[in-house]
């Protein structure tokens, strides 16, 4: 299967793939924008509204955090979005095309790749903000901000395969999509949205690294806060499970190909 | 017919089960049980039975959306693709934007839709409704342009599900004799049909498909015959027409 799928892309449909891939993302992306403008405009006030209540509660409230708190939770917020966004609209992407996989023979990877172009190119306008914000608010950027996009990649790799995963198990146990959404919450606080790995016990920390997300998060505010080059180790780490997601569900949907259209 | 076939089918059996993953409740329901038929280079098939024979089952086993359950489909040829009236149409986008996705859905690279834009604004006869958005179009005006794009695609095997020509009447019959036109050129089709006058006007042979199985196929009057003789007898034991089939 998984040979198959090689050959597959590597043969003459490759072209076609890119221009139905491309297409479809800019023609979503196009819908969703005159549907509603205030959908791209959401994806800046979202993450202005967790940030004012968690400052609200963490650094106000509860008194924690340093002088570059409001940093440290900005950066988490952004990339963490990102993520969670691109892994709750992915599950529904196979589900929710039926109609057409029923008309035309499209390998279903197609739709949960679409979808995470359509939610990454919106991240990427948060991102410029982001960038923005934290050369306003004066963080001196060093040479390790040429690593940022060796850790982005590393963070679309593992969004492609925990998207396209949930993406091909979704058509089999609907209600998976209720559970994701709170697996997405209970990761979210795992991953030091709000809290930097330092506050975390240190028995527990290396337990706390396991969650991809927590080591990436870290690494960000490593970079940008802290102006220091990320860990090869734990990038490796998070790449190695990125890569191993994104084969295994690409097997499992390149297995159930021709099962999908038949689910309803 | 001495060539080897392009397309054919061994006791084909295609099954739905009920539910999705009930491991212990593995009930099914056959479509299709035991379909046999061989499909030659440039002649058009002619495929009949009544609703709930299996037939749009049919169409999408052969293009290749669903697998078989059992039996064997041999391809010699190329793809297989429905002629499909509304691939991925959104309605936010412009019959232009529509266009283009769904000639690359229906197998064309980026660049030959875009080349053929004009003969599908041409043919669509939509004028400045092209650069519209969809949502503003008549249910005409979507058929029309749906047709208009689908027919730019010429896939190896063009399998058409029951309507010919779509649309109001002018249109219609402009669409039929572009269909016509494809079949007289030695396309190779297959045409699925509960009309009979259909399929004894175009097609070169037939096959008749009853309860997902292959009751008989060849030459066209034929398998009419036979087809129509059943009717009849159904009909004279009092069994009435299904309107819908299981889809």
């Amino acid at each position: 299967m998984m040979a198959r799928w090689l050959f597959g892309m590597a043969g003459r449909r490759a072209g076609h793939y890119l221009d139905l891939v491309v297409y479809k993302a800019y023609a979503d992306l196009k819908a969703e924008a005159s549907r509603t403008y205030v959908n791209y405009l959401w994806w800046m006030i979202d993450p202005l509204l967790s940030l004012a209540i968690y400052y609200t509660v963490f650094a106000i409230f509860l008194q924690q955090g340093g002088d570059d708190f409001v940093f440290v939770l900005i950066v988490g917020l952004v990339f963490w979005r990102w993520y969670g966004e691109a892994i709750a609209h992915g599950a529904g992407t196979i589900v929710g095309n039926v109609g057409l996989m029923g008309q035309v023979d499209v390998p279903k990877w197609v739709f949960p790749v679409v979808c995470l172009i359509t939610d990454t190119t919106k991240f990427a306008c948060v991102f410029v903000v982001l960038m923005v914000v934290l050369w306003l608010g004066g963080m001196g950027w060093s040479a390790a901000v040429l690593a940022l996009p060796l850790v982005m990649m590393v963070q679309l790799v593992l969004i492609a395969g925990a998207a396209m995963l949930v993406a091909a198990c979704v058509p089999f146990l609907p209600d998976l999509r209720h559970v994701v959404t709170t697996l997405l919450m209970l990761q979210m606080f795992l991953s030091g949205v709000f809290f930097r790995p330092e506050a975390v016990f240190e028995g527990h920390r290396e337990i706390f690294f396991l969650n991809p997300m927590a080591r990436l998060i870290n690494e960000y505010r490593v970079i940008l806060i802290d102006g220091q080059w990320p860990s090869l180790h734990g990038l490796l780490y998070v790449a190695f499970l990125g890569v191993m997601l994104c084969m295994f569900s690409m097997w499992l949907l390149s297995r159930f190909d021709k099962t999908y259209p038949r689910l309803h | 017919m001495s060539a080897s076939p392009v397309l054919e089918l061994r006791n084909v059996g295609l099954a739905y089960r009920e539910g999705r993953l009930r491991l212990f409740d593995r009930r099914r329901f056959w479509v299709l049980r035991d379909v046999s038929f061989r499909l030659f280079e440039g002649e058009t098939l002619g495929v009949v039975g009544r609703n709930g024979a299996g037939k749009s089952t049919l169409l999408r086993l052969l293009a290749g959306i669903y697998e078989q359950d059992r039996g064997v489909i041999v391809r010699n040829g190329g793809r297989a693709s429905l002629l499909s009236l509304d691939a991925g149409f959104a309605e936010q986008l412009t019959g232009r934007e529509n266009a283009i996705l769904s000639g690359i859905l229906l197998g064309l690279r980026r660049r030959e839709v875009e080349s053929r834009l004009d003969e599908i604004l041409a043919f669509s006869e939509l004028g400045a409704f092209f650069d519209e958005p969809l949502h503003t179009y008549s249910s005409g005006m979507r058929l029309r342009l749906g047709f208009s794009v689908a027919f730019q695609v010429r896939p190896e095997i063009l399998l058409v599900d029951e309507v010919l020509g779509v649309g109001d009447e002018s249109f219609r019959l402009k669409s039929s004799a572009a269909l016509r036109q494809r079949m007289d050129e030695n396309g190779t089709v297959i045409l699925v049909s509960h009309s009979t006058e259909t399929v004894r006007e175009l097609c070169d042979r037939a096959v008749w498909i009853s309860e997902g199985a292959t009751r008989a196929e060849g030459e066209v009057e034929r398998v009419l015959d036979a087809y129509l003789e059943d009717e009849h007898a159904r009909r004279g034991r009092g069994e009435v027409l299904r309107e819908s089939g299981p889809f």
